[in-house]
C-alpha cells in the first residue's frame, strides 16, 4: 500500500483517508509496520550489525518484504530513542561502515516487547484455534 | 554490475531533494549511508535502483515515516517548502541581476550598507509610537513624550542609541528573540506607512488651494464689506496680495441671482458676498434717518455730499452692477449682524 511518487497529491490524500476508513486486509507490510522495532532489536541481539547487514539478517529471517528504507529509517529511530550505540569500523574495500549495537536499554526494551509480542501472538493463536482456523 | 556510481549519485540527490524540508543535520543523519547502501545493493541484484527500491522519492517517504521525522502532513507542507524553495532562488537569481546596475555585485550587499540608517530611523519611528500613545493621537513630525519636545528629543537619542546596539548584535539572534525583533520592525514600517498617509492627508488641503492667498487668523470672516473714503459700500470688489492671488475669505452663506447665469466656483465671486448684510448702513442722504449706525465718511466731505456725483471709478470694477447706495435709502436695511 505504499503510495508510488507517481501518483499527484489529490489521489495521496484520497488513498490517505480509504487507509483510515477500510477494513484492513492483512498482509505482511501492514503488520511488519507494528513490529519492525521489535524485529530490528531481535536481529541485533546476538551481533552487530551496519545498515544493510541487518536487512540481510532480517530478509534471512524470513522478513522478506520489508522495505529496505524502513529498515534504515527504523535504526535512525531507536537510535535516537537512545536504544542503540553506533560506531564506526574503517572498512578495507570501501568506505567506513556504521555499525549499531543493542545497549541496556535495548536489552530492556526487547525484552518487554518480546514479552508483549508472545502473549498478544498467544491471544491470537487461541482466537484463531477457537474458530477453527488453525493452521 | 549494470549500475553506475553517476546512477547512484543521482539516487541519493534526489532522495535528499525529497527531504529537503528536513533540518540540514537530520538529513544528513538520514541519508548518510545510503550511497554505501546503494551499492551494496546494485552488487548483488540485477537492473536499475528504481526497480529495486522504487523512485526516490518513494524511498525518501518510507525513510522518514519509519525514521519518525516530518511525517505529518508531508504533503502540504512538502508542496509549501517547494514553493518557498522556488521563490528564494528567483529572489537571489534577481538579488544578483539587479547589483550591477546599482554598482555593487549583488543588490543584498548594498541594501547590506543601509542598515546603520534604517537602525535610526527606526529608533525616530519608535519614538513617534510613543509620542502618539503619550500624546493620545495627534502628533507633528518631533517626538515629544505626553507633549514634552525636551523629554521626547532625549528619548530619542536613548531608542538610537538602543537600536544601533540591537542592530549590531541582531545578527547573532536565533529564536523567539529573533522573531520578536523582526515582528517589532514589521509593526514599525506599518506605523511609518500609516502615519505618511496620515500626514499626506494633512498637507492635501494645502495643495488644493495654493494658489489662494489664505491665512488661518481670518477663519472666523464670513463676508467682507469694503467702504470707499465716502463711506459708501463697494460692491464686486476682489481682493488681491502682493503676488496677484486672489485673497479668499469666508464663504458665500446667500444666494446670488449671478450664481445660475456665471458657473465656476462659488468662492471666486466677488466681496461682499452678501450685501444685505452689511454692517454699516449706507452713506446717510440728509432726509432719513439710519435705521443702522452709519459709516461716517474717512474725509470731510464737501458741503452738500452729492454721492452720485463723487462716485469713484475705480470703486466699481464691474459696471454691470449697479452699485447705488443712495437710490435705496431704505430703512427696512437690516440691523449690523454681530458676529
Amino acid at each position: 500500500m505504499k503510495p508510488t511518487a507517481a501518483t499527484s497529491g489529490s489521489v495521496k490524500r484520497w488513498r490517505y483517508f480509504a487507509l483510515r476508513t477500510t477494513v484492513h486486509r492483512v498482509d505482511t507490510t501492514q503488520l511488519l509496520k507494528g513490529v519492525l522495532d521489535l524485529a530490528v532489536l531481535a536481529v541485533l541481539r546476538d551481533a552487530d550489525g551496519y545498515g544493510y547487514d541487518i536487512l540481510r539478517r532480517l530478509r534471512e529471517a524470513g522478513l522478506e518484504e520489508v522495505g529496505d528504507a524502513s529498515v534504515y529509517g527504523t535504526l535512525r529511530r531507536l537510535f535516537a530513542a537512545g536504544l542503540l550505540t553506533t560506531y564506526v569500523v574503517p572498512s578495507e574495500s570501501g568506505p567506513h561502515r556504521k555499525y549499531y549495537s543493542l545497549n541496556a536499554a535495548g536489552r530492556d526494551q526487547l525484552t518487554r516487547s518480546g514479552k508483549l509480542w508472545r502473549s498478544f501472538a498467544t491471544t491470537m493463536d487461541t482466537l484463531l484455534d477457537d474458530r477453527g482456523m488453525a493452521a | 554490475m549494470t549500475v553506475t556510481e553517476q546512477e547512484i549519485t543521482e539516487y541519493v540527490d534526489r532522495v535528499r531533494a525529497a527531504l529537503a524540508d528536513l533540518p540540514p543535520e537530520v538529513r544528513d543523519e538520514l541519508t548518510e549511508d545510503l550511497p554505501e547502501h546503494l551499492r551494496e545493493v546494485a552488487a548483488e541484484t540485477d537492473g536499475s535502483l528504481t526497480d529495486r527500491l522504487g523512485a526516490p522519492e518513494a524511498y525518501a517517504l518510507e525513510l522518514r515515516t519509519a525514521a519518525g521525522v516530518g511525517t505529518i502532513r508531508r504533503g502540504r507542507l512538502h508542496r509549501l517548502t517547494g514553493t518557498a524553495r522556488r521563490a528564494r532562488d528567483q529572489i537571489s537569481a534577481l538579488d544578483r541581476q539587479l547589483g550591477p546596475p546599482l554598482g555593487y555585485p549583488t543588490v543584498s550587499e548594498f541594501l547590506r550598507l543601509l542598515r546603520p540608517g534604517w537602525w535610526v530611523l527606526r529608533a525616530y519611528l519608535a519614538a513617534m509610537v510613543v509620542t502618539t500613545v503619550s500624546t493620545g493621537g495627534s502628533f507633528g513630525l518631533l517626538p515629544r513624550f505626553g507633549g514634552d519636545l525636551l523629554t521626547g528629543l532625549l528619548m530619542l537619542v536613548g531608542l538610537v542609541l538602543a537600536s544601533v546596539w540591537w542592530g549590531r548584535r541582531s545578527d547573532g539572534l536565533r529564536g523567539w528573540p529573533r522573531q520578536a525583533l523582526q515582528i517589532g520592525n514589521v509593526a514599525l514600517v506599518v506605523f511609518a506607512l500609516i502615519g505618511l498617509a496620515d500626514m499626506e492627508d494633512r498637507a492635501g488641503y494645502d495643495f488644493d488651494y495654493e494658489s489662494i492667498a489664505v491665512d488661518g487668523r481670518y477663519d472666523h470672516v464670513r463676508d467682507v464689506f469694503v467702504y470707499d473714503s465716502e463711506g459708501r459700500l463697494v460692491r464686486d470688489a476682489r481682493l488681491f496680495d502682493q503676488n496677484g492671488d486672489p485673497i479668499r475669505l469666508g464663504h458665500p452663506e446667500c444666494r446670488d441671482p449671478r450664481d445660475l447665469t456665471v458657473p465656476g466656483n462659488p468662492r471666486l465671486r466677488p466681496y461682499p458676498y452678501c450685501p444685505d448684510s452689511a454692517p454699516f448702513a449706507p452713506g446717510p442722504p440728509a432726509s432719513v434717518p439710519p435705521a443702522a449706525p452709519a459709516l461716517p465718511p474717512l474725509s470731510i466731505p464737501p458741503a452738500t455730499p452729492s454721492p452720485t456725483a463723487t462716485q469713484s471709478p475705480t470703486a466699481t470694477p464691474s459696471p454691470t452692477a449697479t452699485p447705488s447706495p443712495t437710490a435705496t435709502p431704505s430703512p427696512t436695511t437690516p440691523a449690523p449682524r454681530v458676529s
